[in-house]
């Protein structure tokens, strides 16, 4: 392989056969990284697993040019480090990548550094932003000091470095080309299952359960919903569209939400993919914790509201009368769908 | 009178127990000189101590009775003492001394069961020592066994007349001509002034002491300004080392007399939280009293720091109002900060909420952290000049504040503000995107040395276009500017918006026709009232408002209740209690008025925040005076 030198690889999380979002993101790193080590790799998505996975050719629409699947069912099991490291290690060690990028998780943390054990080479982990200088050489930027400080990095290793990016600066990635990838299927060699650590049972968070700091998806209510039991229909809402609820300060003040679910200038800062604003007036000390949220919505009785200068889709409408409607919908569409594909 | 060597004998060693009882305080009060470098005032001491005025102040029941203790005791005392000598007075001057004695004698009596009911009835867990109960009993022996000893003279003597002591008259009308029982009361009454004397530094008496140096060695500096604590403050930096207070802070806690005036108008007290600035004062007292002195004086911090919980130091507004009140100038807010300083700059702990707050100042220089890039866009189309331009004609700096930068309400306020001043012919500029936060959140939430960069970045740009006079809108930008940039070598003046536009007014260079036809109250902001004394400029602005009708809240002027806001407070969770600013704004309401007028961006959050939280069918308004101004008048 001589091209191989300059391939860049990156690591595919999926999940019940479907790849999952920050992948994607990943691609667009890889490409951006290959042009400037000179074009001449290839961006090789990684899949390691046990059955089939859904949609690895479209990935091509978003820039990878292959794809190596290992399918075997050592993988079976989820989250077992030391055998996926195995498996990656030795894909590596054959195809000799310029490095490895993955979407830092709990478990590319662990796969990450195991991996770079085997292959003796670098791992760096929290990475924001790569860049290659002119000799060729990878920095990396990282926060350290729980965000005070930033470090620079220099990559001086020659053999593959892993790459684990902090999800949150991996961009969503729109599909563009219409040229499928190429998939092709690698052996995982000998690796034995012995020792180590099993998984024996993975437990979903409940969305609405979760920390609103963590969460994609956050359904937010103000005074304008009431207290208590008018409260309900935020959280139904919050589990028809697998949302995290959060309140205003008000709705805490009243007790209805406890104290972690505040969003706000003396709450918590919130970043979600999409926030629904529900009857909230978007007073300053309120916006200045939800703010950088992508997609905003917000439902409000009174147009004048200040809640609207932040929103990407604005309702003028009475809470307890369009959010029940919104809710059957939402919850007639989700019957006839697997539950994880639920999400709109 | 004294009769034989032996008694003399007994006083001195009473007079030497005492002096060793106060034997720590000379050190300290010679630290406080040396190091704090606070000379002795004594033309403060002598009118506080004669006329009482601070000590009557808020409570003027108690604040009497003190007076009538203090001369009732001082008096004789000073009497008897004279009477050791071979003086004769003339007969008619000896009498009515004799009868001033005696009614003393009775107004004590009085005073001393007065604040024995008042020590034994008030609740007992906030740190109001009983210590004070032994040294009254003493006392109230003191006075009857006096009477006794007089009644028993006048049985065996008869000499003199009723008029002279009407007491002793009275006394020597119910007890026996006996010769033993005059000798007996009279050493009674002898021994139990010595045993006073000799308990003066063990008990709650050693205020006297206590108190009175404290007086004596007072902090000059303004109140509105924090000092670099007690730490070295180097090129870049405080470090903060292992001392929390300074001597000077030291001898306060001293001097605390657990009196409670301070918890009587703490907000925070008030709405229910934990903290208490008496609790607060006296847990460091008793720590400081439980600790041994080490070389120097200086007592480990950490002992100190646990004597308060976080829980307690973060609750405090930095309101004043504990200073304000205070009867022998102790200031629990300095204590507070301190210990704040401590948990921040030591041990890098702050309530998770305020963090972020923080890190915006650290990167953005605002506590926003919309960044300096945007600090001048709400002037946008304005053409309000910036000091960086070139042939800017500008007599005056208006500091715009991150508030009036970036609140989108106070944004609003800063426009009309720059609508009166143009109307004024106040030539002004502004910083725009050179300005910086002050440092008042930074520095009040403990973190000192972020305050001293921010600080020195606006020191320089002031420095830079020679800056000479400042017009602030915010109350706390306008203090920290005033008062706590001298120590970083300010040599400018600064004025408050309403100060400025209160001018204005009386100067007839801006005229309000416009009327303003509602009833309107004014809440002082601390920083403004207690802090800097300014109460009557808002008043003086307000009553020029055509149809205004003025009335004040029950708590105004320097018993305003703090909005909460203060010392960072706007960026801190309120823990379950009652919210301060709901508490005001029940009082607003009560008082019935259709809007209340303040002077600061916290305030007028605050105030909206409470008010709506009432959830009233027509709630009073909540308007800033630059707004009530503006629309007030004549284009
Ligand atoms: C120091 C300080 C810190 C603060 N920190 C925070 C904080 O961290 N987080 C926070 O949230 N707040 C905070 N606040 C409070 C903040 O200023 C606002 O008061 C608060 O956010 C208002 O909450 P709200 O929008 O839910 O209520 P409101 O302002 O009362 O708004 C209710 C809205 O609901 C609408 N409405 C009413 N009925 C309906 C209906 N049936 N259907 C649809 N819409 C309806 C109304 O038109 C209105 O716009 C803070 C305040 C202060 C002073
Ligand atoms: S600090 Fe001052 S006001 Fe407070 S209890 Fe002590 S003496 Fe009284
Ligand atoms: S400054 Fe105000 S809130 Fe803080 S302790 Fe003193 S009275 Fe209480």
């Amino acid at each position: 392989m001589d091209a191989g030198m300059k391939d860049i690889w990156l690591y595919v999380q999926h999940r019940d056969g479907a790849v999952e979002e920050p992948t994607y993101g990943l691609t667009a790193e890889a490409r951006r990284l290959r042009a400037s080590l000179g074009g001449g790799g290839l961006v090789t998505a990684v899949v390691l697993g046990n059955g089939p996975v859904a949609g690895l050719e479209e990935m091509g629409f978003h820039g990878a040019d292959r794809v190596l699947v290992v399918d075997d069912e050592r993988l079976a099991e989820r989250c077992r480090g030391d055998v996926f490291a195995r498996a990656l290690a030795g894909l590596a060690e054959r195809h000799g990548p310029a490095c490895v990028l993955m979407a830092q998780t709990a478990e590319t943390l662990d796969l990450g550094a195991r991996s770079a054990a085997l292959l003796e080479t670098a791992f760096i982990s929290r990475v924001m932003d790569l860049q290659v200088d002119e000799d060729g050489v990878l920095h990396a930027h990282r926060p350290v000091a729980n965000g005070y400080l930033f470090e620079r990095l220099r990559c001086t290793d020659p053999k593959a470095p892993i790459i684990a990016f902090l999800p949150a600066v991996l961009a969503e990635s729109v599909p563009e080309g219409e040229t499928r990838a190429e998939v092709l299927a690698e052996s995982m060699g000998a690796v034995s299952l012995d020792g180590g650590a099993r998984v024996l049972r993975v437990e979903e968070a409940d969305p609405g359960e979760l920390d609103i700091e963590e969460a994609d998806i956050v359904v937010c209510g103000g005074r304008g919903v009431g207290r208590d039991a008018d409260f309900d229909i935020i959280h139904r809402l919050a589990r028809a569209i697998d949302g995290s609820v959060a309140g205003t300060r008000p709705i805490i003040d009243w007790q209805t939400l406890p104290y972690e679910r505040q969003i706000g200038q003396t709450g918590k800062t919130v970043m979600p993919r999409l926030i629904v604003n529900c009857g909230i007036s978007g007073a300053n000390e309120y916006t200045a914790g939800m703010e950088k949220a992508q997609v905003n919505i917000a439902v409000n009785t009174d147009p004048r509201a200040r809640i609207f200068r932040f929103a990407d889709l604005g309702v003028v409408a009475d809470i307890h009368r369009l959010l029940p409607h919104l809710c059957e919908r939402l919850e007639a569409l989700r019957g006839h769908e697997p539950p994880a594909a639920g999400k709109d | 009178m004294l009769t034989t060597a032996l008694d003399y004998i007994l006083v001195l060693a009473a007079v030497i127990v005492m002096l060793a009882g106060f034997a720590r305080r000379p050190a300290r009060v010679r630290q406080v000189v040396e190091e704090s470098r606070r000379p002795a005032d004594f033309g403060y001491f002598l009118s506080y101590i004669l006329g009482h005025g601070r000590i009557v102040g808020g409570r003027p029941l108690a604040g009497i009775a003190h007076l009538a203790v203090f001369w009732g005791v001082g008096l004789p005392l000073v009497v008897i003492a004279f009477a050791q000598f071979p003086l004769v007075l003339p007969a008619g001057i000896a009498g009515l001394l004799s009868l001033v004695m005696d009614v003393l004698g009775l107004v004590v009596l009085a005073a001393g069961v007065y604040f024995l009911i008042r020590r034994l009835t008030s609740a007992p867990d906030l740190g109001a020592p009983r210590r004070v109960v032994v040294p009254l009993l003493l006392l109230l022996v003191i006075v009857l066994s006096g009477f006794v000893v007089e009644g028993a003279r006048l049985r065996l003597t008869a000499a003199g007349y009723a008029w002279q002591s009407p007491v002793g008259w009275c006394c020597s009308s119910v007890l026996p001509a006996s010769p033993l029982l005059m000798q007996a009361a009279l050493r009674f009454h002898f021994f139990a002034v010595l045993l006073f004397v000799v308990l003066l530094p063990f008990t709650f008496m050693r205020h006297l002491l206590a108190a009175s140096l404290n007086v004596l060695y007072r902090d000059r500096g303004h109140r509105g300004a924090l000092t670099p604590a007690a730490g070295v403050v180097t090129e870049n930096a405080l470090l903060a080392g292992d001392r929390l207070f300074d001597a000077g802070q030291l001898l306060e806690l001293d001097a605390c007399v657990a009196c409670g005036r301070c918890a009587e108008n703490c907000p925070a007290a008030l709405a229910g939280k934990v903290l208490n600035p008496r609790r607060v004062v006296q847990n460091l007292a008793r720590c400081l009293e439980a600790a041994p002195v080490p070389a120097g004086g200086n007592i480990d911090a950490s002992r100190l720091a646990d004597a308060v919980s976080a829980e307690e130091m973060w609750a405090c507004t930095g309101c004043m109002a504990c200073v304000e009140h205070c009867p022998v100038l102790v200031r629990p807010l300095v204590k507070v900060i301190g210990l704040r300083r401590h948990e921040v700059q030591m041990h890098g702990r702050m309530p998770a909420e305020a963090v972020p707050m923080i890190r915006n100042l650290e990167i953005y220089g605002d506590v926003d952290g919309r960044g300096c890039a945007h600090r001048g866009d709400w002037a946008h189309g304005l053409d309000v000049p910036h000091l960086s331009e070139r042939d800017v004609d500008a007599e005056m700096l208006l500091w715009v504040g991150c508030q009036g930068a970036f609140h989108p309400r106070y944004r609003e306020v800063l426009r009309e503000l720059v609508k009166i001043l143009r109307a004024g012919g106040v030539r002004f500029g502004i910083l725009g995107t050179e300005e910086r936060c002050c440092g008042d959140a930074a520095r009040r939430l403990g973190d000192e040395n972020l305050f001293l960069s921010l600080a020195r970045e606006n020191m320089d740009v002031f420095n830079k276009y020679g800056v000479r006079r400042i017009v602030a809108v915010c109350p706390h930008g306008y203090n920290t500017l005033k008062n706590e940039y001298r120590e970083l070598g300010a040599d400018f003046e600064v004025w408050h918006a309403v100060e400025c536009i209160a001018d204005l007014i009386r100067n007839r260079r801006v005229t309000l026709r416009y009327p303003l036809e509602k009833s309107l109250a004014i809440h002082d902001p601390c920083y403004l009232g207690r802090v800097n004394g300014i109460y009557e400029p808002l008043r003086t602005v307000v009553r020029a408002v055509p149809g205004v009708r003025l009335t004040e809240l029950p708590r105004n002027r320097e018993r305003a209740l703090c909005c909460g806001g203060g010392a960072g407070r706007m960026w801190l969770h309120e823990k379950p209690g009652q919210s301060i600013n709901q508490l005001r704004a029940r009082e607003i309401r009560e008082c019935g008025v259709e809007a209340v007028g303040a002077a600061c961006p916290f305030c007028l959050t605050m105030l909206e925040d409470g008010i709506g939280s009432l959830e009233l069918e027509s709630p009073p308004r909540v308007l800033d005076i630059v707004e009530i101004v503006a629309a007030s008048m004549a284009d």
